[in-house]
């Protein structure tokens, strides 16, 4: 099966079949949409909670809240519509104690993760957010459900949102 | 800030900075080497084979996306950091079994015990390149306790792509190779310097050397 692998600060869409994956999220937020009627479905994975607080400086899909307009308007483009879209939200760990900054990131990225979607109208469905492990995720497009590996206690487990 | 301009400031790097980069950690690693040496007594070469100026985008395709140890340290003070140490979990099994005069392939569970040694060669190696760097730069650096954990590569790494994602879509990314007596480990030594540190950091090398 097709799968396109999304990098770190950057999303993908897609119609119907294949994966949609991302690996390794730790402080970063996947965030996946999904049209059930039209089977549009997308993938964002980003690094930074918010463009503005830092000057909208580079890449805008590394951020949470100008990567997600970019992930709508090509979600839309396929033919996916934001009032029926699913939405499901997956990373924001924070991995390390001493990490200094790094230990609030996680948390952002989900807080703004969450605000944008109830700005946008977007329901979220899913979530598995927070907690010391990094994830990786697996969007079906046939079906619109998310895969999720983690690694807890040196074992990975699996689950399907 | 001088940090506005980080981004278009590592693209650009020259020969010279790059070189004074990679010879200053070559320096470091042979001083983590001699302290893995009398830790083991066993010989230890690590040599960096390069130092390289990567997309954050790309960073999982360049490391590998899949799981393995990592040692992280925060580097504070003269230099802002975070320095990892990434080891293959089957490495860090025969790393101890190394360690602990085994025959190799003896340990089969990544145990307690097994995690605690990984987390002081690491510790070791981070603190050597660390002192080695503070004295080029006539500067303290401040180190946290180690921390390991075993996950997927960019979890591990993320929080300090993130660090260095406010200021840039690219980071400086320095790969060690590592061999005790005839076996090699493919493992990484990796510092994400904080921009502002980054630059001063090359231009005390680079004046250093002309």
């Amino acid at each position: 099966m097709r799968e396109i692998r999304v990098g770190i600060g950057d999303y993908a869409v897609g119609r119907e079949r294949g994966i949609i994956s991302t690996y390794g999220l730790g402080s970063c937020v996947g965030i996946t949409l999904y049209d059930r009627a039209t089977k549009v479905g997308g993938l964002l994975h980003a690094l930074l909670p918010e463009a503005s607080r830092y000057g909208n400086r580079g890449n805008p899909a590394k951020y949470v809240d100008t990567g997600l307009q970019l992930l709508l308007k090509d979600f839309k483009r396929l033919g996916g519509n934001p009032v029926r879209a699913e939405a499901k939200l997956f990373g924001g760990a924070h991995m390390f104690r001493g990490a200094g900054e790094g230990l609030t990131i996680g948390r952002k990225n989900v807080e703004v993760a969450k605000r944008e979607l109830r700005r946008l109208g977007i329901r979220l469905v899913a979530e598995d957010t927070g907690g010391r492990g990094g994830r990786t995720i697996y969007l079906d497009l046939s079906t619109g459900k998310v895969r999720m590996r983690k690694v807890c206690n040196g074992r990975v487990i699996e689950r399907v949102y | 800030m001088a940090s506005e301009d980080y981004e278009r400031y590592i693209r650009e790097l020259d020969e010279l900075s790059l070189s004074a980069l990679k010879e200053t950690f070559n320096i470091g690693a042979s001083r983590a080497a001699d302290s893995l040496s009398r830790m083991t007594g066993r010989p230890v070469s690590i040599t960096v084979p390069e130092v390289r100026v990567v997309q954050i985008r790309e960073v999982p395709e360049v490391l590998g996306d899949d799981i393995k140890l990592g040692v992280y340290v925060r580097l504070s003070g003269g230099v802002e950091g975070h320095a990892f140490f990434l080891l293959e979990p089957e490495d860090g099994r025969r790393l101890f079994d190394i360690l602990s005069g085994n025959p190799m392939g003896t340990t089969r569970e990544l145990d307690e015990l097994c995690r605690s040694a990984v987390e002081e060669v690491g510790n070791i190696l981070i603190s050597s390149f660390a002192n080695a760097l503070s004295e080029f730069l006539g500067t303290v650096i401040e180190q946290t306790p180690p921390e390991l954990v075993m996950d997927f590569t960019s979890a591990i790494l993320d929080f300090a792509l993130a660090d260095v994602g406010r200021y840039s879509d690219y980071t400086v990314i320095l790969r060690t190779e590592m061999a005790v007596e005839d076996f090699e480990f493919r493992e990484n030594f990796l510092l994400i310097p904080d921009p502002k540190s980054m630059e001063r950091i090359i231009k005390t090398l680079v004046e250093g050397l002309l």
